[in-house]
C-alpha cells in the first residue's frame, strides 16, 4: 500500500491549476551540428492531470519527436535546440542523467509503434517488465516477480505465472503491446505516452488495446499523450486534441469540437479523408500535395501550397508571406489560420 | 594483366550504373579516391618495372654485397649484390597476379554458389552453407602448404590453394543478398508486370548485390597479397631467382641487423599496395551504404 | 532443438568421415610410390630396399583391397595412433599435443591482447560514427591489415631484440618469448575486431529495444550491460571464433619466424621432409579443430538468442 500513499503525496506536489505537461516553443533540429534542419519549430502542447490528450498528424509532422523530447530520449541525431518542457512542475530540460532516469518509467510511461521490436530478444519478457520496479520500487526479484505477474493478469495475458518466463519471440504483436503496457503501467505513473500504440497491429486487436488503455487510465486517474495519424482512434478516446502538421500545432481544442468542426482546412481535409468522402463528381476526396516538412518552408503558412482557401480567399497574400498564429476561435478551441475568425465575428458575416 | 582489369573498377564511384535514383550528393569517400591514386601509382610501377629499373634484378655482384644506399644503389644492394631498387620495381607482380586471378575466380565461384544456393534452397542450400561454414574457418595458409605438399609448388597450386577457401565469404555474402533482393517488392511488381528472369538479375539484382561484392572484394584483396606474399616468405611461393617483395624479405632476414633497408623496403611495397585496395573496398563499401 | 542437434551432429560425423577418407589417401595423391610412402610412414624408416618392401607390403597387409587397408588405419587414428614420423621417430599423437598447446596458448594470447584494445576502441568509433574517433579508428584499423606479418615480425625483432634487447628474439622457452610473436599475431585481428565491435555496437545502441529499455529508466550503462552486450556480442563471438580456428596452423609464418613448435611449423615441416603421418594427423587435427570451434559456435547462438532455439526446434 505504500504505493498509494507515495502516489497521493507526489500528486499533491504541484498546484492542481498547472498543468502535468507543459511544452513550450519547442524546436528539434536533425542533422550533424554544422548543417541541422529543423523538424520541429515552435511547437506547444500542455497535458493536464488524467487527461487524454491526442497529438495528431501525417507521418514526418513531429508528433513522434514531440513525445521523445518530453523524456529526453530523442536519437542520436536529434537535437532539442529551443524551448522549454516542464513535467510537474520540474525543468526536464535542466535534468541530469539521474535525474531523468527517476521520470522515465516512474512518473512517464511510453509504449511505442512496433512492439515485438521493443523487448529484447535475448531476455525474458517477465524481467524486462521487473526493470521498471526493480529501479524505481527497489522491489526485490521476487517481489517484483510477483507484481509482475499480477500486471500481466491486469492487462489480459492469459496464464500470466507461464508467460512471465516465455521470451518475445513468443509472443503475437498484440501480446507484446500488453507486455509494453504492463512495463509501462508497472511503477505507476502519472503520463503514459504512446506512440501509434495500435498502428502495427490488427484492426480487432486494435480494438482491445485502445479498450485496455482507456479503462487503466480512467482507472489510475492517469494522462495519456496518444499520438496517432488515425481520427477514430482519436474520437474514440481523447479529451483533447491537438493537430500537428510541418512541424507545429496548427489546431488544438476539445476532441468533441475539433472532429465535429474542425476550423483549420488541414484538419477538415484529415476528417474528410477519413471518412472517405465523396466530391460532387463521385470522386474520393483526396487531399492534394504531400506534407513538407519544416525545413522546406521558411515564411508564409505551412500549409499555403495545399491548401484550398488560401487559392481564393482575400486572405491570400497574408497566407503567402506570413504564418498565421493560434488563435482563438471559440473557448479552448485555436486554429492556426487567416480564415479563421473568433465565433462572434464570423457568424455576423 | 587482371590488375589492369580491377583499375577502372576502382576509378569509378561504386555501382555507377543501375543508380539513376541515387542523390547527386553520394559523392565517393575519401579513402575511395585516395586508394585508386595509390593503386594507380603501383600499378604504373609494377607495369614499367623492367623498363625503369636501373639494373637487371637478377644479376650478382658478390663484392658489392650489402652496400647501403648510394648514388649507383640508391637503396643499396643485397646479401647477393643485386640491385634493391631493380628487384623492388619488379618484386611485386607475382603476389599481386596471383590475388588478382584468385580473387576474380573466387568471386565468380562465390556469387554464382551464393545465388544457386539461395534460389534453390533445401538441400543444396544446406550442403553449400555447411561447407562454407567448414571452409571459411580454414586458414587459407595451411590449405596451400598441404596442396604444396602434394602437387609441388607453383602458380596452379598457389591459385587453386587459395581460391578453395577465397569463394566462401563471397557465397555467404551473395546467397544473403540474394535473398534480401528477392524478398523486395519492386522484384515481385517486376514479376507481377512480366518481367523475364533474365531482365530482372541484370536489372534489379546484379547492379543491387556489386556494389557490396566489389566492396569485399578489394577488402579483400590486400589479405590476399599477403598471405601470397607469407608463402613465398616460407619458401613455398615462388621459387628463388625471380624477385619477390616477400622472398625478398626472407633473403634479407638473416642480414636485418647490418641492413635492415633490405626489409623495409619490400615490405612498405606490400604495405603500400595493400593499403590502397583495403581504402578502395572501404571507400566502396561507405560510398554503397550511405544511400 | 533435439531436432537440429540431431542434423548438425550427423553433419558433423560425415565431415570428420570425408576428412578421414582424405588423410588416409595423402600417401596416394602425392608423387612417389605410394606402396613405399604408406610402408614408411607405418615403419618409420626411409631406407628400404625392394625384397623388404615386396615382404613388408605382404606382411602389413597393403595387398589388400584399400577398402580395408582405411578400416585398420581409421581405427588406429581413432585410438589416436597415427603412427611414427619419418623424422623424429617420436609418435604423431604426442608430437601434435605438444604443438596444439603451444598453437593454442599463442592464439589466445593474442587474440585476447587484441580484444583487449578493440573493445574500447570500437565502442568509441561506434559512440559518435563518422566523427573524429570514428575516422581515427578507421584509419588505423586499415592500416593494421595492410601490415603484413612477416615485415612486422622481424621489425620488432629489430627493435625489442637486437637493439634495445628487452626480449628474446626467437624460441619457446619462458613466458617473455611470448610477447612479440602475440603482439604480431594481435595486430590483423585487432582490426577486424575494432571494425566489428564498432558496427555491433552501433546497430545495438540504435535498437529498439534499448530506447524501450531507457524509457523505464534504466541508465545508459545499465542498459548497455543488460541489454546491450548480449546482443552485440553475437557477431564478435563468430568473429572470435573464426580467428582463433584460423591462428591455429594459420600462424605459420610468425610460427616460423620465431622458431616456435607450434601447430604451423610441425605441418610446414612436415611438408618440406614429406613427413606422411604428421601430414595425415595434422590434416585431421585441423579439420576436427574449426568443425569443433564452428558447433561451439553455434551453440552459444543457440544459448544467447532464445528466438533461434524455436526456429531450429520446430
Amino acid at each position: 500500500m505504500s504505493v498509494v500513499v507515495s502516489l497521493a503525496e507526489r500528486r499533491s506536489a504541484a498546484a492542481p491549476a498547472e498543468p502535468l505537461l507543459a511544452i513550450e516553443d519547442l524546436h528539434v533540429a536533425i542533422g550533424s551540428p554544422g548543417r541541422a534542419a529543423p523538424v520541429i519549430e515552435g511547437m506547444n502542447l500542455e497535458i493536464r492531470r488524467s487527461e487524454i490528450v491526442a497529438l495528431v498528424g501525417e507521418s514526418g509532422s513531429g508528433k513522434s519527436l514531440t513525445a521523445l523530447s518530453a523524456t529526453r530520449l530523442l536519437p542520436r541525431a536529434a537535437e532539442i535546440t529551443r524551448g522549454r518542457i516542464r513535467f510537474d512542475g520540474a525543468d526536464v530540460l535542466a535534468m541530469g542523467p539521474r535525474a531523468l532516469d527517476g521520470l522515465r518509467g516512474n512518473r512517464i510511461g511510453m509504449i511505442f509503434q512496433q512492439p515485438q521490436a521493443m523487448l529484447d530478444p535475448t531476455c525474458r519478457v517477465g524481467d524486462q517488465v521487473a526493470e521498471s520496479l526493480r529501479q524505481h520500487r527497489g522491489l526485490s526479484r521476487e517481489a517484483a516477480g510477483a507484481r509482475v505477474v499480477e500486471l500481466f493478469r491486469e492487462v489480459g495475458i492469459p496464464a500470466p505465472e507461464a508467460r512471465v518466463r516465455d521470451f518475445p519471440y513468443a509472443f503475437s504483436g498484440g501480446m507484446a503491446q500488453r507486455v509494453m503496457i504492463a512495463a509501462a503501467l508497472s511503477a505507476d505513473p502519472d503520463l503514459l505516452i504512446a506512440d501509434e500504440p495500435t498502428t502495427a497491429l490488427d484492426v480487432t486487436v486494435q480494438a482491445q488495446i485502445l479498450r485496455l488503455l482507456h479503462e487503466q487510465c480512467r482507472r489510475r486517474r492517469m494522462s495519456l499523450l496518444l499520438i496517432s495519424h488515425d481520427l477514430g482512434i482519436v474520437a474514440a478516446l481523447a479529451d483533447r486534441v491537438a493537430v500537428m502538421y510541418a512541424g507545429r500545432v496548427i489546431e488544438e481544442g476539445p476532441a468533441r469540437a475539433i472532429l465535429s468542426a474542425p476550423r483549420h482546412p488541414y484538419t477538415r481535409a484529415l476528417i474528410e479523408c477519413s471518412l472517405l468522402k465523396r466530391d460532387a463528381g463521385g470522386r474520393l476526396v483526396a487531399l492534394p500535395g504531400s506534407a513538407i516538412s519544416a525545413r522546406e518552408l521558411s515564411h508564409g503558412c505551412r500549409f499555403q501550397p495545399r491548401c484550398a482557401i488560401a487559392a481564393q480567399s482575400p486572405h491570400n497574400h497574408d497566407c503567402c508571406s506570413n504564418e498565421p498564429a493560434l488563435a482563438c476561435c471559440h473557448g479552448s478551441h485555436k486554429a492556426r489560420c487567416w480564415a479563421v475568425k473568433p465565433e462572434s465575428e464570423e457568424v455576423q458575416q | 594483366m587482371a590488375l589492369e582489369a580491377a583499375l577502372p573498377d576502382a576509378a569509378l564511384p561504386s555501382r555507377s550504373r543501375g543508380t539513376a535514383r541515387r542523390p547527386r550528393f553520394a559523392r565517393p569517400h575519401w579513402t575511395l579516391v585516395a586508394g585508386a591514386l595509390l593503386l594507380v601509382l603501383v600499378a604504373v610501377v609494377l607495369c614499367l618495372g623492367p623498363t625503369l629499373a636501373p639494373y637487371d634484378p637478377t644479376v650478382q655482384a658478390l663484392i658489392r654485397r650489402l652496400k647501403p644506399p648510394s648514388e649507383a644503389h640508391w637503396l643499396g644492394t643485397d646479401h647477393l649484390g643485386r640491385d634493391v631498387l631493380s628487384r623492388l620495381l619488379v618484386g611485386g607482380r607475382f603476389a599481386v597476379v596471383i590475388a588478382a586471378v584468385t580473387l576474380t575466380l573466387s568471386v565468380v565461384l562465390g556469387t554464382l554458389i551464393g545465388v544457386i544456393s539461395a534460389r534453390k534452397g533445401g538441400l543444396v542450400d544446406e550442403i553449400a552453407m555447411r561447407s562454407v561454414d567448414l571452409l571459411i574457418s580454414f586458414p587459407e595458409v595451411v590449405v596451400a602448404i598441404f596442396l604444396v605438399a602434394l602437387l609441388g609448388p607453383g602458380y596452379g597450386t598457389l591459385i587453386l590453394a587459395l581460391t578453395i577457401v577465397g569463394w566462401t565469404p563471397f557465397a555467404r555474402l551473395a546467397r544473403g543478398l540474394a535473398i534480401e533482393i528477392n524478398a523486395k517488392p519492386y522484384i515481385r511488381a517486376a514479376e507481377i508486370l512480366g518481367c523475364s528472369r533474365r531482365f530482372i538479375i541484370l536489372r534489379h539484382i546484379i547492379p543491387n548485390a556489386i556494389g557490396p561484392i566489389s566492396a569485399m572484394a578489394f577488402l579483400r584483396f590486400g589479405h590476399k597479397m599477403i598471405t601470397v606474399g607469407g608463402l613465398s616468405y616460407i619458401g613455398l611461393g615462388i621459387q628463388p631467382p625471380h624477385a619477390d617483395w616477400a622472398a625478398m624479405m626472407a633473403e634479407a632476414q638473416p642480414y636485418i641487423e647490418r641492413a635492415p633497408l633490405l626489409v623495409v623496403c619490400p615490405g612498405l611495397a606490400i604495405f603500400l599496395t595493400a593499403l590502397s585496395v583495403t581504402w578502395i573496398g572501404q571507400g566502396l563499401s561507405q560510398t554503397g551504404s550511405k544511400r | 532443438m533435439w531436432h537440429f542437434a540431431l542434423r548438425r551432429g550427423t553433419v558433423l560425423l560425415l565431415t570428420l568421415l570425408m576428412v578421414s577418407i582424405v588423410a588416409f589417401l595423402i600417401p596416394y595423391i602425392g608423387e612417389g610410390d605410394p606402396a613405399l610412402l604408406v610402408l614408411r610412414a607405418r615403419i618409420a624408416d626411409p631406407n628400404v630396399d625392394l625384397a623388404t618392401l615386396e615382404a613388408m607390403r605382404r606382411q602389413l597387409g597393403l595387398d589388400r583391397p584399400v577398402a580395408i587397408q582405411y578400416l585398420a588405419w581409421l581405427g588406429d587414428a581413432l585410438r589416436g595412433d597415427f603412427g611414427l614420423s619419418f623424422v623424429r621417430r617420436a609418435p604423431v599423437a604426442d608430437m601434435l599435443g605438444g604443438a596444439l598447446l603451444v598453437s593454442i596458448t599463442l592464439a589466445l594470447t593474442a587474440l585476447l591482447v587484441a580484444l583487449l584494445v578493440s573493445a574500447p576502441l570500437g565502442t568509441m568509433a561506434a559512440m559518435r560514427p563518422g566523427g573524429r574517433a570514428d575516422t581515427a579508428s578507421t584509419l588505423l584499423t586499415q592500416t593494421l591489415i595492410a601490415i603484413p606479418e612477416y615485415w612486422m615480425a622481424p621489425m620488432a625483432i629489430l627493435v625489442f631484440a637486437l637493439w634495445l634487447g628487452w626480449l628474446p628474439s626467437a624460441g619457446w622457452d619462458s613466458p617473455a618469448s611470448l610477447v612479440l610473436p602475440a603482439l604480431v599475431l594481435a595486430l590483423r585481428p585487432m582490426a577486424y575486431f575494432t571494425r566489428i565491435i564498432r558496427a555491433a555496437m552501433i546497430d545495438v545502441l540504435d535498437a529498439p529495444y534499448i530506447t524501450a529499455a531507457r524509457s523505464r529508466g534504466l541508465g545508459m550503462a545499465q542498459t548497455v550491460m543488460r541489454h546491450g552486450l548480449r546482443n552485440g556480442a553475437m557477431p564478435v563471438i563468430t568473429l572470435f571464433a573464426l580467428w582463433l580456428a584460423g591462428l591455429l596452423g594459420g600462424s605459420v609464418v610468425v610460427e616460423v619466424i620465431f622458431a616456435i613448435p607450434g601447430m604451423g611449423r610441425l605441418i610446414y615441416e612436415a611438408v618440406i621432409n614429406k613427413d606422411i603421418p604428421v601430414l595425415q594427423a595434422g590434416f585431421v587435427a585441423i579439420v576436427a579443430l574449426a568443425v569443433v570451434i564452428n558447433t561451439l559456435v553455434d551453440l552459444a547462438y543457440l544459448t544467447i538468442n532464445p528466438a533461434l532455439r524455436h526456429s531450429h526446434g520446430a
